[in-house]
């Protein structure tokens, strides 16, 4: 009987096993998770995208980690890894003010097991990336990047073999080739973005040769590169990307790899299940339209208590943060849409002081508060400027500029605040000709030399209808202009700015 | 850098916008004009790739890049200026 009821059991683990096993009888199929986030930006806060919903909040650390727990519960720790594709510190307040440290600290808590260095991670400064990079319980991968000398990114590695369930995984970081035209110059000065294409080949070899079944590039070069990528580089299985924002709910097949991406700000939490040959590595099927797990943060979505806690925290402190006085007034500072203002000055002083430049130029648009005489406080800087708008430095011909000045001249609000530069403005002179002054220094506006100037990158885009920023020359973005507000005040403060006649109206 | 290499030309429906190399979604929306960036700010419309996958407003753009406007609440591509 005892026989029997072995015999009974024996064939029912074959039935069970059965569908797992490799086509070539080999060892059972091995099943892997991959949890993915990208571009977090330092939303640790849930937020409305009212594209997506008007109503319920999405997003938010505590709720993604709840999602990342119950994702690795039901899959399985042992065969389920957690890793960023990049840029998870800039871009909020909660995470600014603090340099990105909340944020290691939630990636520390739920466990992220890799995450490759995104463009935006130089922002702060090698220094400040460093700190990042210390204070973080699990490699920042980087395996193209380099100094001058070939020696990786401090503090980085190209790749790193995971174990999972029996099967060796590799994980090997690459980011955008661009980085250098997105981020300050002095950021990445004396360092080298190599092309993915020619650092992959040989890093795939050798990590295969280390036993790596499966191959994963962790990628912060945005969808289009890695389409390309895949195209022309073999070996890859799987690219996790980010850069590009998308929300790649089917994930892409390129010849033989697989490429997911879970759009921003942690609205998604991408979640790639794949049944591996664990002989061969081959990637025997991979989840298909619902890669993409959208991170609900309602009344009734379930949370990270902990990490809610340590939000909380943050919370709290951010209020003492921005309570801070960073410099003082001696006379208030009022904006002004048609006309020059003592704050516009102010901001386009700090501007240009910062980059050394001829010229600077802000839109009045831009500057969205005033500020009484007195202490001034980092949440007034937040009030004043609320945009996320980087310094965009580039060369402009006199003739552009005196095209800018006319243009502004036409308006009738939103003129353009300005530094190291004076004009007058005739209004009843025909359009084309009613910037009748210009100087810059002590000199004429000279139509053929080539100025240095400053701006933000609304009016670099064109914004405004400012067309002619778009034609600038020799290129370079640079510092968050509240940060360099910021600096300028810690170093002249007390400011007492007048208005100076820089942009004067004749016969208005 | 050159300025050769500075510029890239993305398609925001079919039109055209040249932008600076590192420049994102959000500037080739405001390249287009004010009133489309701020209908995405709003959250009336949104930017998808060739896919249809949905794109952030901060998403890096790359050169030859396409992308398409939607209206909320429309499954139409919608030029919008």
């Amino acid at each position: 009987m005892k026989k029997h009821i072995a015999s009974v059991l024996c064939v029912l683990l074959i039935l069970v096993l059965a569908p797992f096993a490799a086509a070539s009888g080999g060892p059972p199929v091995r099943e892997l998770t991959v949890l993915h986030v990208n571009d977090f930006h330092g939303r640790l806060m849930p937020f409305l995208e009212k594209s997506l919903d008007s109503a319920t909040a999405i997003g938010g650390a505590a709720y993604l980690a709840e999602m990342i727990r119950r994702e690795r519960d039901t899959a399985g720790p042992q065969s389920t890894f957690l890793l960023s594709a990049g840029d998870m510190f800039q871009g909020m307040a909660i995470s600014n003010v603090f340099k990105g440290r909340p944020v290691i600290e939630f990636m520390n808590a739920v466990g992220f097991e890799a995450m490759t260095v995104g463009n935006h991670e130089f922002d702060w400064g090698r220094d400040t990336l460093n700190t990042l990079i210390a204070s973080a319980a699990f490699p920042f991968l980087a395996a193209n990047v380099t100094d001058t000398d070939g020696t990786p990114l401090r503090g980085t590695r190209p790749y790193i073999l995971l174990d999972k369930s029996g099967v060796k995984v590799a994980v090997i970081g690459i980011t955008t080739v661009e980085t250098p035209y997105s981020t300050n110059p002095t950021n990445v000065a004396g360092l080298v973005f190599r092309k993915p294409e020619k650092v992959l080949p040989g890093l795939i070899r050798k990590v295969r040769r280390q036993g790596a079944k499966l191959v994963i590039v962790l990628s912060h070069q945005g969808l289009d590169a890695d389409k390309r990528l895949a195209g022309c580089v073999r070996g890859i299985d799987v690219i996790v990307g980010g850069h590009s924002h998308t929300a790649v709910t089917v994930p892409v097949k390129v010849r033989n790899t697989i490429i997911v991406q879970a759009g921003s700000y942690g609205m998604y939490l991408g979640v790639l299940h794949l049944k591996i040959d664990p002989t061969t590595g081959r990637v025997l099927h991979a989840a298909g339209d619902d890669e993409l797990r959208l991170v609900s943060a309602g009344p009734d979505d379930p949370y990270d208590r902990t990490v809610a806690g340590m939000v909380n925290q943050y919370g709290e402190l951010i209020g003492k943060e921005f309570s801070v006085v960073v410099g003082r007034t001696l006379t208030d500072l009022e904006r002004s849409p048609d006309k020059e203002s003592n704050v516009g000055d102010l901001i386009a002083d700090a501007m240009r002081e910062s980059t050394g430049v001829a010229v600077a130029f802000h839109n009045s648009g831009g500057i969205r508060a005033n500020i009484p005489k007195g202490d001034i406080r980092v949440e007034q800087i937040y009030a004043v400027l609320p945009f996320d708008n980087a310094l965009t430095v580039m060369d402009l011909t006199g003739r552009q500029i005196r095209e800018i000045l006319e243009f502004s001249a036409g308006w009738r609000k939103d003129v353009l605040q300005v530094s190291g530069l004076r004009v007058v403005y005739d209004p009843s002179r025909p359009a084309g000709s009613r910037a009748v002054r210009v100087t810059v220094g002590e000199s004429p506006l000279d139509d053929r030399k080539t100025y240095r100037i400053v701006t933000n990158d609304f009016l670099a885009a064109g914004g405004d209808r400012f067309e002619t920023f778009k034609h600038g020359k020799n290129i370079t973005f640079g510092d968050n202009l509240r940060d360099v507000l910021v600096e300028y005040l810690k170093k002249h403060s007390p400011v007492a700015p007048a208005v100076q006649d820089r942009t004067t109206f004749v016969n208005r | 850098m050159s300025t050769a290499d500075a510029r890239i030309t993305v398609y925001v429906d079919t039109r055209p916008v040249t932008l600076y190399r590192g420049m994102q979604v959000r500037h080739a929306l405001i390249s287009c004009g004010q009133s489309l960036y701020d209908a995405a700010l709003k959250g009336a419309l949104y930017a998808v790739d060739e896919h249809g996958f949905r794109l952030g407003l901060e998403g890096a753009l790359s050169d030859g890049a396409r992308i398409f406007l939607r209206r909320v609440g429309s499954q139409c591509s919608d030029s919008g200026s």
